[in-house]
């Protein structure tokens, strides 16, 4: 099973793989914490549009998908701030007609369905060195943008309001963190595909909120499983020949189920005999 | 009226509507440096409402707030001489944080974004909570607390910055008697020192000795006197009915607070 990783293209897909399930994993811990996880499948969903216009206009569908994303996700943050609706409707509606964009415009593309189908369910082979090379640029912002808004980004992640009365600029903060989103949600497309990116950021995530009641260790583990799935999975994948993004979700899924289980939470709920 | 010289809240004919519905009909309300103020008002007389604006969590539709003589809009930096305990949290009670580190928060608008907390500023969220009696508690997970002692934690968080002004929306609600008498003796602690207060409850009685004003807020401001002037008894009886008649029989109101041996 080993000797495929003498191949060039598996050699991409694991570097992609890596840094995707760390990418994940840290938005993840945002997104679950302060409840995003249905503006991701919205963000995930618009992906397809930006990846049609990209395909239509014959440029690398990843740059249209970065910029098409980024826009709809500062329309759902401007939408629902503005407190026109609620955040759920809004990507209620960004959700569908982002997608029905892609689909119309995809139409008038003829013979792409090949292609498509790598974006929709991810594929390890489409993964090239362009590929490979923007993942490392995009998770080397986001990981220095965490790192030096740690406190900044936890603050408005826990309590948002309180931030805003004492100064800490929450707003922008919060079209930072969906901008972030964005950018791992398209970085995410080629190892897991659209449909099932929005899966790999709330998965390793919830686990690890499982186990933990430390902010940083949920941080730490959420990258330990996102990290796990992504490369187990891709080799699982190349040895079953099945397809990379399904077989990634399932694992991190199990792995969910697996602390959901030993979860020192869960054990608390038990009756208190245990602890005499 | 009680205006002192050096106002540090101007409220100028504030109105604000929710869904079409006025909340607060042209308030006005000068607080002055180093003045302890409570707001009270039946459920749903937009004390809250007036609160936030002041915080500049609402905008009014009509009217103008300055805070430390700055409109509330371009406080900025100036934000992070503001403690706040709000009447609701918006927040995930299962959040993975510990006290400490809660409290920590009351720090971070003046620290600035991008930069870390210093030793000094734990130290002082330390102080904070020592101060709110829960100093043991530090180390717990926020999500392992009793509502009382979460309570205090925000009140600590609200302490640690050491704020000029402090603005407490019902602080004391699940809160045991003996932690009320410590906040309400730390109220007065914090006064001293020349903090500004703005606290809204619904047991001004109890605080009564050593607020300087009261302002009676029923969607327009009623009145905004001395506790023990004769208009404000009569404002507080026509608000509240004759619940609020130990204003008028007593001439030190301050009837609850003593009833605490160790407040
Ligand atoms: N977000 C909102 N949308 C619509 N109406 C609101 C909103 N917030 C408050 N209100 C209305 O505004 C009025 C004032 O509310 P507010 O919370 O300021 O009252 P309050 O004096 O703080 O009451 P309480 O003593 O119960 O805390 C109420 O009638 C309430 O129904
Ligand atoms: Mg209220």
């Amino acid at each position: 099973m080993l000797e495929s990783f003498a191949f060039a293209y598996m050699q991409r897909a694991t570097v992609a793989g890596v840094l995707v399930g760390a990418l994940c994993a840290i938005i993840g811990v945002y997104v679950v914490l302060k409840g995003l996880a249905f503006i991701g499948a919205g963000i995930a969903h618009a992906s397809f549009g930006g990846v049609a216009i990209g395909v239509l206009l014959g440029i690398n569908p990843i740059w249209s998908a970065i910029v098409f994303c980024i826009l709809t996700a500062w329309g759902i943050g401007l939408t629902s701030r503005r407190s026109y609706v609620k955040e759920d409707t809004a990507v209620g509606v960004f959700f569908a007609s982002t997608m029905a964009l892609g689909i119309l415009l995809i139409g008038l593309k003829q013979g792409y369905q090949v292609d498509l189908f790598s974006y929709l369910f991810g594929s390890i082979l489409a993964v090239t060195t362009q590929d490979v090379w923007t993942t490392v640029v995009i998770t080397c912002v986001v990981l220095t943008t965490v790192l030096v808004l740690y406190k900044d980004l936890l603050f408005i992640t826990f309590d948002s309001e309180m931030a805003e009365v004492t100064g800490v600029p929450a707003g922008r903060l919060y079209f930072l963190l969906i901008t972030m989103m964005a950018l791992t949600v398209v970085m995410s497309i080629k190892v897991v595909g659209i449909v099932l990116v929005s899966a790999l950021i709330v998965t390793p995530a919830a686990a690890a909120y499982q186990l933990t009641e430390k902010f940083r260790n949920l941080m730490i583990l959420a990258v330990a499983f996102g990290v796990g799935s992504c490369v187990v999975g891709l080799m699982l994948s190349d040895l079953l020949g099945i397809a990379s993004g399904a077989t990634i979700v399932l694992l991190s899924t199990v792995i969910f189920f697996l602390c959901a289980a030993i979860s020192p939470q869960r054990r608390r709920s038990r009756p208190v005999t245990e602890e005499k | 009226m009680i205006n002192g010289n050096d106002p540090l809240i101007e409220i100028e004919n504030v109105t604000i509507l929710h869904n079409g519905l006025k909340v607060l009909d042209s308030v006005s309300l000068t607080v002055s440096r180093g003045e302890f103020t409570a707001i009270v008002g039946p459920n749903g007389s937009g004390k809250s409402t007036l609160v936030k604006a002041v915080l500049g969590l609402i905008k009014p539709d009509c009217g103008k707030i300055r805070v430390f003589g700055v409109p509330v809009d371009q406080l900025h930096g100036q934000r992070s001489r503001i403690g706040y305990v709000p009447q609701i949290f918006n927040i995930d009670l299962n959040f993975p944080i510990s006290v400490l580190e809660t409290v920590l928060m009351g720090t971070y608008g003046r620290i600035g974004v991008g930069k870390r907390p210093k030793t000094e500023d734990k130290a002082a969220a330390m102080a904070a909570l020592e101060k709110v009696g829960i100093a043991d508690l530090k180390d717990r997970p926020l999500a392992r607390l009793s509502g009382g002692q979460r309570q205090r934690v925000f009140i600590a968080r609200a302490l640690a910055d050491q704020p000029e002004l402090l603005v407490l929306d019902e602080p004391t609600t699940g809160v045991d008697m003996t932690t009320t008498g410590n906040l309400y003796s730390l109220l007065r602690e914090l006064k001293n020192d020349g903090v500004t207060i703005v606290l809204v409850s619904h047991d001004v009685g109890v605080v009564a000795s050593y607020i300087d004003t009261i302002a009676c807020l029923n969607v327009s401001l009623v009145a905004h006197c001395r506790p023990d002037e004769e208009v404000c008894s009569r404002a507080l009886t026509d608000m509240y009915g004759s619940h609020a008649a130990y204003f008028h029989h007593s001439d030190t109101p301050h009837i609850v607070v003593e009833e605490h041996p160790d407040a």
